[in-house]
């Protein structure tokens, strides 16, 4: 098998046929592909790493034995790596990949500089690199999700601003002159994020606040992170990729635009002092937090009830393709998410969960569950385009839907009503730590098992990946013809 | 492996079903329509109604600013303070004695005439046994006391000649009465005390004055 020959002719592929067939598509995708294929290699490599960082720590909680004679691989240094490997390492590098992709399709031009966006994402990785190793020798900051060391934090900022700036030039530079609202949440994600991390930035490491406040500040940029980042750009790929596979336009667009996107925004940015229910700050402080988070149950229906009626509309799209199927477990995942962060953030519900796994489990089906659900989506769909070939084994795909499904599913069981439990155990007065642990464990068995699924999904998804780079181009890869031209958009009123 | 299950695979290639510019347009086009019946428009209006009332009854309930239990109970604690500031009070009673060994012990007056009183040959007189300080007519220490003492001095026999600042605009009636009383009490001396009107009258009858030389004060002992 010819590796090398294949490989080049999957980065540098010498197209026959008709090349006036999506002649402009093309362009577009062969001018991201080294971008987008880096991100995609980084979030695959970062989502295997991070699991089994999450695996060893998950072990440990009902194993304590287990490495236990290693101190890198000390339960307060595994965690944080878990955590920022999957955010940072991920689905920041999942995001990206989905923002480029989009913004360029959408916008039909892109800013060209792809030696530009390369070394960003190359900087971003090596920061992120760099702050797992600063964790592993020690040198880790005390705030979650921001557990990376000092110096890394300009490093980080600064590839962001490489890449976010290239995203608003190719904003800038498309020929299309109206804008989707798939353009907006991305646009909002970039500048909401350089907004937070300097904040938080400035406001924990280099001019410390001090006492409550930091929590107060670590705690509205962990909540941003997801709501303000990752999310907006969920949204955005959820928005393009729904009438892009199904179509058939979004169910209540009109709807989505204003309310949808305005609200989200708003609450979002405030709902993160929920966290500090019966905390040391003001009472008013973390009621304002608490109403803003029920206050997104505004957006969430309307975000929810559009996807879910989008997809069910074409039930039958779903299960002939691999991307809308993984739209639709990320926007199953949405709704329970929304549940579980609107009603657990209410004091009745905080006086139970605070301090228990429940917001680990929460955290796990935001990421795994609904952003990981639907960039997983956006990646197969994209790889294909990027590459002209078609991915290898549908059955891959299949399984890695699966498993990653039921990997979400076993995790959020395991965390959240585990948590719940944990959370009713601990409250009694006289509560018996080692007897809370004991009851505990199944859940802790639970979350492991959880784990190796999703270690599974992650090694048929790099499986894929791997495959579709190395294989043999057949004919029919070889011809500009591989993939159709999608038809024109069908106007129906909804 | 039959056609069947094979039809049933994934294709390789997720077909796209709309072209990204008609993308644009259809929704653009969408967000020009009318408000119509729909399934979002409905659930989002559910879900303002839910919100909204929710965050007005949380608000009540939390936000302590608007809780009206929290300014009644506020009220009655005011209540009870100014109740306590108001309360009926009788003359001060002062414990010249106490008053006057704090002050001793916390002022200059131990650097110079020292602990027990014997105070510094050639410099500064003793208050132990002084004919200055157990006179009969208590106002003598009070004028010292008050404006200062400057000058050779004959006490017990001895020659002292020292210089002593006023402390009548540093210190109130009854401190002044306080320090008196206990010079003219301690280290074995046995005269009467004074009050802080006796001060008060002592001061209003000197005035404002420079500090007093031994020669002033000779009508004493006359």
């Amino acid at each position: 098998m010819n590796v090398i020959g294949n490989l080049w002719s999957s980065l540098f592929p010498d197209l026959s046929g008709d090349l006036k067939n999506r002649e402009s598509e093309r362009a577009i995708d062969a001018s991201i592909r080294f971008p987008l294929l880096s991100l995609i290699k980084s979030s695959i490599v970062w989502l295997i790493l991070s699991i089994v960082f999450g695996l060893i720590a998950s072990i440990k909680l009902h194993t304590p034995s287990f490495f236990a004679e290693y101190s890198l691989f000390t339960y307060g240094k595994v965690e944080p790596i878990f955590w920022n490997t999957l955010v940072y390492g991920w689905l920041f590098n999942a995001g990206f990949a989905c923002a480029i992709f989009l913004l360029s399709r959408l916008g039909g031009a892109t800013a060209g500089m792809g030696l530009f966006l390369t070394i960003s994402i190359v900087v971003w990785n090596t920061a992120v690199m760099a702050g797992v190793v600063g964790i592993m020798a020690g040198e880790q900051l005390p705030y979650e999700w921001l557990e990376f060391p000092a110096f890394v934090g300009p490093v980080l900022f600064t590839a962001f601003v490489g890449i976010g700036f290239w995203c608003l030039l190719t904003f800038r530079n498309r020929v299309h002159r109206s804008s989707f609202a798939s353009q907006w949440w991305i646009i909002a994600a970039l500048f909401s994020f350089a907004w937070i991390y300097t904040a938080a930035q400035v406001a924990l490491v280099c001019m410390p606040a001090q006492g409550a406040m930091q929590t107060l500040i670590n705690s509205w940029y962990a909540e941003n992170v997801f709501g303000l980042f990752v999310a907006p750009l969920t949204f955005a790929t959820l928005l393009y990729l729904l009438p892009k596979t199904l179509g058939a336009p979004i169910v209540g667009h009109k709807y989505n635009t204003f309310i949808a996107f305005w609200t989200w925004i708003l609450f979002s940015s405030f709902a993160g002092a929920s966290e500090l229910v019966f905390g040391p700050v003001p009472v008013w402080v973390s009621s304002v937090g608490v109403i803003a988070m029920f206050g997104l149950l505004l957006p969430a229906t309307a975000l929810s009830v559009q996807f879910l009626s989008s997809l069910i509309r074409r039930f039958s799209a779903i299960w002939d393709a691999a991307t809308p199927r993984f739209l639709l477990g990320g926007s199953i995942a949405f709704v329970f998410l929304m549940y579980f962060k609107v009603f657990g953030a209410l004091r009745d519900s905080a006086s139970v969960t605070q301090f228990s796994l429940y917001d680990s489990g929460v955290n796990c089906l935001a990421l795994f569950g609904f952003a990981g659900m639907v960039f997983s989506g956006a990646t197969y769909f994209m790889l294909p385009r990027l590459l002209n070939k078609e991915l290898p084994s549908p059955t891959l795909v299949d399984l890695h839907f699966w498993s990653q499904l039921m990997g979400v599913i076993l995790v959020s069981i395991g965390l959240i009503s585990g948590g719940e439990q944990m959370g009713a155990l601990m409250n009694g007065s006289t509560a018996d730590a080692i007897a809370v642990v004991a009851a505990m464990r199944s859940s802790y068995f639970m979350t492991t098992i959880g784990l190796v699924f999703l270690l599974m999904g992650a090694v048929f998804s790099a499986t894929t990946y791997f495959w579709l780079m190395v294989s043999n181009r057949t004919d029919a890869e070889q011809s500009a013809d591989l993939i159709k031209e999608a038809p024109e958009l069908e106007y129906t009123a909804s | 492996m039959s056609n069947e299950f094979q039809d049933r695979n994934l294709p390789g290639i997720d077909e796209g079903q709309a072209s990204d510019e008609s993308i644009l347009k259809t929704h653009a086009r969408l967000c020009r329509e009318p408000i119509g019946a729909s399934p979002v428009f409905f659930f989002t209006c559910l879900a303002l109604l839910t919100v909204t009332t929710f965050s007005w009854f949380y608000v009540r309930r939390y936000m302590a600013e608007y809780d009206s239990q929290t300014y009644l109970h506020e009220r009655t604690e005011i209540a009870l303070y100014q109740d306590w500031m108001d309360r009926p009070r009788g003359p001060i009673e002062y414990d010249y004695f106490a008053i006057g060994q704090n002050l001793y012990a916390s002022m200059q007056c131990v650097g110079c005439h020292m602990a027990e009183g014997e105070g510094k040959p050639g410099e500064f007189p003793p208050l132990t046994a002084s004919e200055y300080v157990i006179h009969e007519d208590p106002a003598l220490p009070t004028k010292i006391l008050l404006s200062g003492l400057v000058g050779p001095i004959t006490v017990s026999g001895n020659e002292y000649n020292g210089n002593m600042a006023a402390y009548g605009p540093a210190l109130k009636d009854h401190e002044i009465a306080g320090l008196v009383t206990f010079i003219r009490q301690s280290w074995g001396n046995e005269a009467s005390g004074v009050t802080a009107e006796d001060v008060a009258a002592v001061r209003a009858d000197i005035g404002d004055r420079a500090q007093w030389t031994a020669d002033e004060l000779q009508s004493y002992f006359e």
